[in-house]
């Protein structure tokens, strides 16, 4: 391979992430015994499942230079619409179907807030979350509801040989995610339609369809995620997606998606969680009090997207010395 | 007359591409030097260069005598160099008075004196005998409104030196006349202009000096005065082009759509044409005269109030543009940066963004992309390293080719072109009137708007004009001559015969 391609690789494509991810991993076996345990690997795996499935999931709708803010409300509702179900008696299938229904109507109705009423995503989608936040309420009011049967435990805490049933979930669904948004001809009018609506509004693709598609594909994935939430908890209550939503959002934007729109991709934001997950963890093995925790979240945030932009300036100067050579 | 900049031996290159190759030359005050090429030749870069938007590879300039290195645009602009970008640069969603001042805002204390800003943005705009509502956004405007807008914001700043880049590519007569006028005041101020243009005409009309590019290599500075057009084509293209305009005899077809006392928006009604198969159909007139607003209600862009469109004998309903183009009706916008092209993306994929959808069920077919846009770069000859280069990285009058390139690509059966060659050389200009001729003649049927007389009085069967939002006369054969369409496109024949 020569130079100029593998230097395109490393920073364009973002190769520098998986360098990041494994200097945390030498870092934290260096630091900790317990990191490279097998039962400590598939921990952070589960971990990073559930953030996986949101951030793919959302992942259209910054690439269409929008962004999904009710993610995690529409997961807490469709985690508690799911729990409701189930203690009602119902059989599990229904408890799903009811859960996924809450999650693609509240796809449409951000898709008609963005797309038809055009009411930008940063505060319709605000606005959505509290909505679906309050009928949580309103639904559970602060009960817990748990004690699910087995045939639904098992979805999220269950194996399939050595692997966790959660972290299938997260590969099939992010595999999915990664053929539609790469892969595929809606993908690309989302990658067209976030970098100039007008131009591809007059060039015949129809944006409104593509700000629906976005929406309702990122909540779809949120009631998914909230149903193996309350699977996994064997709980389910009002705030149980809560602490999700910025996570989702910095994954993403960690693993280099633009929110100018039309630029990123899906690999990006695995490493985004993963980056993201590790730290939890590691913050866990190294016995940081949790009270501390988001301090420390906070600041390898905002680390990460400073890096970016700087990789990016290196890049823009090594492109404009190459232009001089 | 005193050399206000000079440049030495200045190169640019690109990856891949050498814009400027020692390029001399010295401007002075009080002078117009006009600086021509064909697309690609280098001349929006020899201005970015001197404007501090771009540094040069190697060479030096001299500003008032002393070496002097423009380091950025703001360096430019504090040595009173400014520049009318040939793309339009406003920031579309702030007013127009706020694009006029933007980062020169008039102060009353520490508060923006926004009356007086206001103010002063009409008198400005008055000037060119533009009256429009200085508060609403530059986005509900059309481009050449921006264009104006644009150089009202550069006359505003009282430069020394002031170039423009290909400003009259989108405005019509009448505002060509309203800026010559103003170049030669601002001439008379002593203020050194720079001046870009394909239209050869206006060279001789404006311009005191004639440099010429070729290939990113400097051919030539000479007086205007010493130039005929012919010489200027030669120098520009290395070779002889015609400078007529050559249609194919065609049979006129059957009628592929009609529109029947359209109403849009307030004031503009009675719009009534109808376009044959194997025609050139032109509408003319005035900027703001709603001839874009046609063109986009046909595509469903703007709502259509009352009156009703036949396409190819069936009543049809413009809903949106998908939907137009799924029928065979595509239009060629004319603000090819913020509606044409998205500059960020590769050649291959702007080539293809319009069709790229109908390829497949569900896959995006990356491949076929590439093939599809390496025909139409060959097709057109567009100027580019390669189909990935990003479209951002073309000269201007090949971006435009790369608009044209992506409404052929659609097969429709009917085009609207909006200021179809704006931006593009002689020899590039002949090729797009050559591709639109072949269209009519394979069976298709165009309606073109264009402030550029010669070019509609030169391709069209029919001419439409257009006056205060009204369709105030259809000219036909022999009637078609540049008089008779700014006659009625001026309005005086209009309230002489009573329409
Ligand atoms: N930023 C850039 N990166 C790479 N190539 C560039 C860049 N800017 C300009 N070029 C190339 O340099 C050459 C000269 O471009 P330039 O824009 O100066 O042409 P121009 O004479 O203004 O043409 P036009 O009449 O079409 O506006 C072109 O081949 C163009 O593709
Ligand atoms: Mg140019």
């Amino acid at each position: 391979m020569n130079k100029e391609k593998a230097y395109s690789l490393f920073f364009e494509k973002g190769l520098y992430r998986i360098m990041i991810l494994v200097v945390m991993c030498v870092l934290l076996t260096c630091i900790s015994d317990s990191f490279l345990s097998l039962s400590n690997i598939m921990n952070i795996f589960r971990q990073a499942s559930i953030l996986l499935i949101l951030a793919v999931g959302a992942t259209g709708t910054i690439l269409a230079k929008g962004i999904d803010l009710s993610l995690a409300g529409v997961m807490s509702l469709s985690g508690c619409v799911c729990g409701y179900v189930l203690n009602a008696g119902y059989p599990v299938p229904v408890a799903i179907l009811a859960a996924l229904s809450v999650g693609i109507g509240f796809g449409f109705v951000n898709g008609f807030l963005v797309g038809v009423v055009k009411i930008p995503a940063f505060v319709s989608t605000y606005g959505v979350k509290y909505i679906a936040n309050g009928l949580a309420l309103m639904l559970m009011g602060s009960n817990i509801f748990f004690g699910f049967p087995e045939s639904f435990l098992f979805l999220g805490v269950g194996f399939l040989g050595p692997v966790p049933v959660l972290v299938i979930w997260a590969l099939i669904i992010t595999a999915i995610m990664y053929v539609f948004l790469e892969r595929s001809k809606f993908g690309h009018q989302i990658y067209c339609v976030g970098a100039n609506s007008t131009a591809a509004f007059y060039s015949g693709i129809s944006t409104l369809r593509t700000y629906f598609m976005v929406h309702v594909i990122s909540s779809t994935c949120a009631a998914i995620a909230g149903i193996l939430q309350a699977s996994r908890m064997n709980a389910a209550q009002a705030g149980m997606g809560e602490s999700f939503q910025m996570l989702a959002v910095a994954s993403i934007v960690i693993g280099g998606t633009s929110m100018a729109g039309g630029e990123g991709n899906v690999i990006g934001g695995i490493l985004g969680a993963l980056i993201l997950t590790l730290i939890t963890n590691g913050m866990n093995l190294l016995n940081i009090s949790s009270q501390a925790q988001p301090l420390v979240t906070g600041a390898v945030i905002v680390l990460a997207v400073f890096l970016d932009v700087q990789m990016k300036h290196i890049e823009g100067k090594k492109a404009v010395k190459a232009a001089i050579a | 007359m005193s050399e206000i900049i000079r440049l030495e031996h200045i190169w640019k290159r690109f990856t891949g591409v050498t814009a400027l190759s020692d390029v001399s030359v010295s401007f002075s005050s009080g002078e117009v030097h006009a600086l021509v090429g064909e697309n690609g030749a280098g001349k929006s870069t020899l201005i970015k260069v001197l404007l501090g938007a771009y540094q040069p590879t190697e060479g030096r300039i001299f500003y008032e005598g002393k070496e002097t290195v423009i380091e950025s645009p703001r360096k430019g602009s504090e040595l009173g160099i400014e520049g009318v970008h040939q793309e339009l640069m406003l920031v579309p969603y702030l007013s127009v008075s706020q694009n006029i001042f933007l980062n020169r805002e008039i102060r009353k204390g520490k508060i923006f004196d926004v009356k007086e800003m206001n103010r002063r943005s009409q008198e400005l705009l008055h000037d060119f005998s533009i009256d429009i509502d200085v508060t609403k956004p530059v986005k509900q405007y059309s481009a050449s409104i921006w264009k104006m807008i644009d150089i009202a914001r550069v006359i505003n700043q009282n430069p020394k030196v002031i170039i423009f880049d290909e400003p009259t590519a989108i405005l019509s007569e009448r505002e060509v006349d309203s800026l010559f006028s103003s170049i030669r005041r601002l001439k008379e101020k002593g203020i050194a202009i720079i001046y870009i243009s394909h239209r050869l005409n206006e060279i001789g009309e404006i311009a005191d000096k004639v440099t010429v590019l070729r290939d990113g290599h400097h051919i030539g500075t000479l007086p205007a005065s010493e130039l005929c057009n012919d010489d200027i084509v030669k120098m520009m293209v290395g070779r002889d082009v015609s400078q007529y305009y050559s249609r194919s005899r065609v049979e006129r077809g059957e009628e592929l759509i009609r529109l029947d006392s359209l109403e849009l928006k307030k004031g503009q009604h009675d719009i009534s044409l109808s376009v044959h198969k194997g025609e050139i159909v032109g509408l003319a007139g005035l900027v703001g005269a709603g001839r874009t607003e046609v063109a986009e209600a046909i595509l469903g862009i703007n709502p259509i109030l009352k009156g009703s469109i036949t396409y190819k004998g069936k009543p049809f309903h413009p809903a949106s543009p998908s939907q137009s183009i799924k029928k065979g009706i595509y239009l060629v916008p004319e603000n090819r940066k913020y509606q044409g092209l998205i500059l960020r993306f590769t050649v291959a994929n702007n080539i293809a963004l319009s069709v790229f959808s109908r390829w497949a069920k569900f896959f995006y077919k990356g491949k076929k992309e590439a093939t599809v846009a390496e025909n139409a770069i060959r097709k057109l000859s567009i100027k580019t390293p390669s189909s990935k280069q990003l479209v951002n990285n073309l000269s201007g009058g090949n971006q435009q080719k790369v608009v044209i390139a992506k409404a052929l690509e659609t097969s429709a059966e009917f085009l609207i072109f909006d200021e179809p060659s704006v931006g593009v050389d002689v020899g590039a200009k002949e090729e797009i009137h050559n591709h639109m001729d072949s269209f009519v003649v394979a069976g298709g049927g165009i309606l073109m708007i264009s402030s550029d007389l010669p070019e509609v009085v030169g391709m069209c069967d029919r001419v439409y004009v257009m006056y205060e939002g009204r369709i105030v006369k259809e000219l036909k054969g022999d009637e078609v001559t540049d008089n008779n369409i700014a006659e009625y496109m001026l309005g005086s024949k209009v309230a002489e015969a009573g329409i």
